[in-house]
């Protein structure tokens, strides 16, 4: 009874929510699994590159219904994988002398003999520098100065920071250091930290560049993405503006000043069609530039702000009867359509948004763009809808594929795991994961996406602080 | 303390020190802590040192030795080491050009390479400035010389520069065995050097700039 609950019940989320069901069947089994708090494992948690399995999916292949004819269907697959999971818990596929079960509780691959649970123990007496093995005061305000302000203190300034009565007294200091470091041009400032938090996110081009330090072939002016994310990452702003604003903002130097303003010369989507940073002449230049089905863009967005590579199988929340292939790609053959059936509904609502074009089109929402300039491309295309699919939530327009996607648990992970590379150096670990999943959580809930509470509560961390 | 009194005091100061415009600060309170033992210290359970990268290392160094950063380091006399040229091997990004969006997370193989450059580079010109004009002398001074040479390696002088170029770099003050180290270096350079004073101050500031603990954190 309880394992047909637990089938059922996955397969209508799985109806909604994703196909093939593995990752959904995998969390309902392990929901404590750290690979499943926020999020479900990739494809990559079984397969080197479906079909193909890594030793984990092997071993589990070997125990999945066996003697049933293959392939099995969705429902028999899903039917089948909690035992054949249950058969493997107690091997060690990857050889790496930790079982299967304690990988998955851990967050470790268990298809990976370099990924492990790590055991810590402090040895060794004194350190005269640091107290390796705790929170550190006076190694995170080096740390802190460094990371935000961008140079170490002096000594002169160790010396009066330790000279405050209390641990409490240094903790109140830090959180004066901490804001007024954020607002130094080394954090906020062109070039900044925060720019470089944005250049994988907006991934600009120098040639094409348009205004200030213009390229050869000028497109548009990308440094409008810079400013507009900065904004939203500071001060007491809301950080999913990043993907929901319909306003811009001006950058000017010395000292940096960001200026929320109704519009700019520089950008050309109408209020009512503004996402953010996934509407502004860049994005529509680069990651739409000629297509009719502007899959780079919505891959790109989902990538950046939300963390998930389709690229890498993250993030496929497969729709019933897609892909479609309305601009006859071909993106409906086997090895097409299992990245395609997410992506292709996440790229609909792009469908009006034009990218290069002449300046009177340019960079902007066209209605009926498709049926305007691209009727001849394929016979479907005209087709197209805007209505999209985005975690299996149907959307009508960009906008609300902004809004389901900035309120996502993935838009939360995303954005602490930007800022928990930028100042701890590494993705979490899986001995991080309660501290990270923690931190998250409150940056989506306490924190009402606040990037600069989120800053405060992760130089509190263990991760951070601990020497 | 009334005002007339500290003008008169701060002219004084200028008088004595030779040197208009500039007063000579107290010498630093030679504070030397005791060797740690290597082998009990305790040991770092996560060991997640941080490299600086370029624009960090730039103002450390320029910080340390209050140079401007621009001046820590230039190629040809006018590329920036750390922000330009060997930006990348430093853990730099390079977005515009050639798309490197994100640091490579790790050291390069030249990365050694570049920190030894900038830090001799910061280090000689420090040196060589304050040098060139001792009474407007920033770091190497307070130190009596003759010829070239320290007047005496082994003198408190040395210590407390050792002290001062510790504590400017590394926030911290000295193990006793560093500044035995130092100080023997100082002796072994005038054997061997023909201006063993400002080879000794280079490479003291070279050591402790270029050291681990001075470009990770």
């Amino acid at each position: 009874m309880h394992r047909s609950l637990l089938v059922w019940s996955v397969l209508l989320s799985a109806a909604a929510l994703a196909k093939p069901p593995a990752g959904g069947v995998f969390c309902a089994k392990y929901p404590t699994s750290p690979d499943c708090v926020g999020r479900q494992p990739a494809c990559a948690y079984c397969h080197v590159a479906p079909p193909q399995r890594n030793v984990f999916g092997a071993s589990l292949e070997a125990a999945l219904a066996p003697g049933a004819p293959r392939p099995l269907s969705d429902a028999d697959f899903a039917m089948a994988l909690p035992a054949a999971l249950m058969a493997v818990e107690s091997r060690d596929a990857d050889g790496d002398g930790v079982t299967n079960l304690l990988e998955i509780q851990r967050g470790t691959q268990p298809a990976d003999a370099a990924s492990k649970p790590v055991e810590r123990a402090c040895e060794g007496s004194e350190n005269p520098q640091f107290s390796v093995c705790r929170y550190d005061l006076r190694y995170v305000y080096k740390k802190l100065l460094l990371d935000f302000c961008g140079a170490s203190p002096s000594y002169a300034q160790v010396k009066r920071f330790l000279e405050w009565p209390t641990d409490d007294d240094r903790r109140a200091f830090l959180v004066t250091e901490l804001d007024r470091c954020t607002r130094t041009d080394f954090w906020r400032g062109k070039n900044g930290q925060l720019w470089k938090v944005a250049h994988p996110k907006i991934r600009p081009v120098g040639s094409l560049k348009q205004g200030e330090d213009p390229g050869g072939i000028p497109l548009a002016d990308y440094y409008d993405d810079y400013a507009l994310f900065v904004w939203t990452q500071t001060e007491d702003r809301d950080a999913r503006e990043v993907l929901t604003a319909d306003y811009f903002v001006r950058r000017t130097a010395n000292p940096t000043t960001y200026t929320k303003v109704a519009n700019l010369p520089s950008q050309n989507v109408d209020l009512a069609h503004r996402a953010g940073n996934m509407t502004t002449a860049w994005a529509l230049t680069y990651f739409v530039m000629f297509t009719a089905l502007p899959r780079n863009a919505a891959s790109q967005a989902y990538r950046a702000y939300l963390g998930l590579d389709i690229a890498k199988q993250e993030g496929l929340y497969s729709v019933p009867n897609e892909p479609q292939d309305y601009d006859a790609k071909g993106v409906q053959a086997p090895a097409c359509a299992a990245c395609h059936a997410t992506l292709d509904p996440l790229s609909y609502p792009f469908r009006n948004y034009n990218g290069i074009s002449s300046a009177m089109f340019a960079n902007r929402y066209i209605p009926n763009r498709l049926e305007l300039g691209f009727s001849t491309l394929a016979p479907r295309i005209t087709q197209t809808p805007e209505r999209g699919v985005i975690f299996g939530q149907p959307v009508n327009d960009l906008r609300e594929w902004a809004r389901v996607g900035a309120d996502s648990d993935a838009f939360a992970i995303a954005t602490t795991t930007d800022y928990w590379k930028l100042l701890i150096g590494h993705p979490p670990r899986p001995e991080e994961n309660a501290e990270f999943v923690a931190t998250w959580r409150r940056f989506k809930g306490e924190h009402q996406y606040r990037v600069q509470r989120l800053l405060h509560d992760l130089v509190k961390t263990e991760a951070y602080g601990a020497p | 303390m009334r005002p007339e009194r500290l003008l008169a005091l701060s002219s004084l100061a200028v008088a004595l020190s030779g040197c208009p415009g500039r007063i000579i600060e107290p010498p630093v309170p030679p504070i030397v802590v005791d060797t740690p033992d290597a082998g009990s210290l305790a040991r770092s359970a996560r060991g997640n040192l941080r490299f600086k990268g370029p624009e960090r290392l730039q103002a450390d160094f320029a910080a340390a030795l209050e140079l401007q950063p621009s001046d820590v380091c230039t190629e040809l006399g006018q590329y920036q080491c750390a922000t330009f040229v060997h930006n990348v091997a430093l853990g730099g990004v390079d977005p515009y050009g050639p798309g490197l969006y994100e640091s490579s997370g790790i050291t390069a193989v030249t990365t050694p390479l570049v920190i030894d450059r900038l830090a001799w580079s910061a280090c000689t010109k420090r040196v060589d400035l304050d040098l060139l004009a001792p009474g407007l002398a920033q770091v190497f001074r307070g130190v009596p010389m003759s010829n070239g040479k320290l007047t005496n390696p082994e003198g408190q002088e040395v210590s407390n520069l050792i002290v001062d170029l510790t504590r400017r770099a590394l926030t911290r003050d000295p193990y006793a065995n560093e500044v035995t180290r130092y100080v023997k270096l100082a002796k072994d350079l005038e054997a061997t050097s023909a201006q063993p004073a400002r080879a000794w101050m280079q490479s003291v500031c070279f050591a402790i700039l270029s050291s681990a603990e001075s470009v990770f954190y």
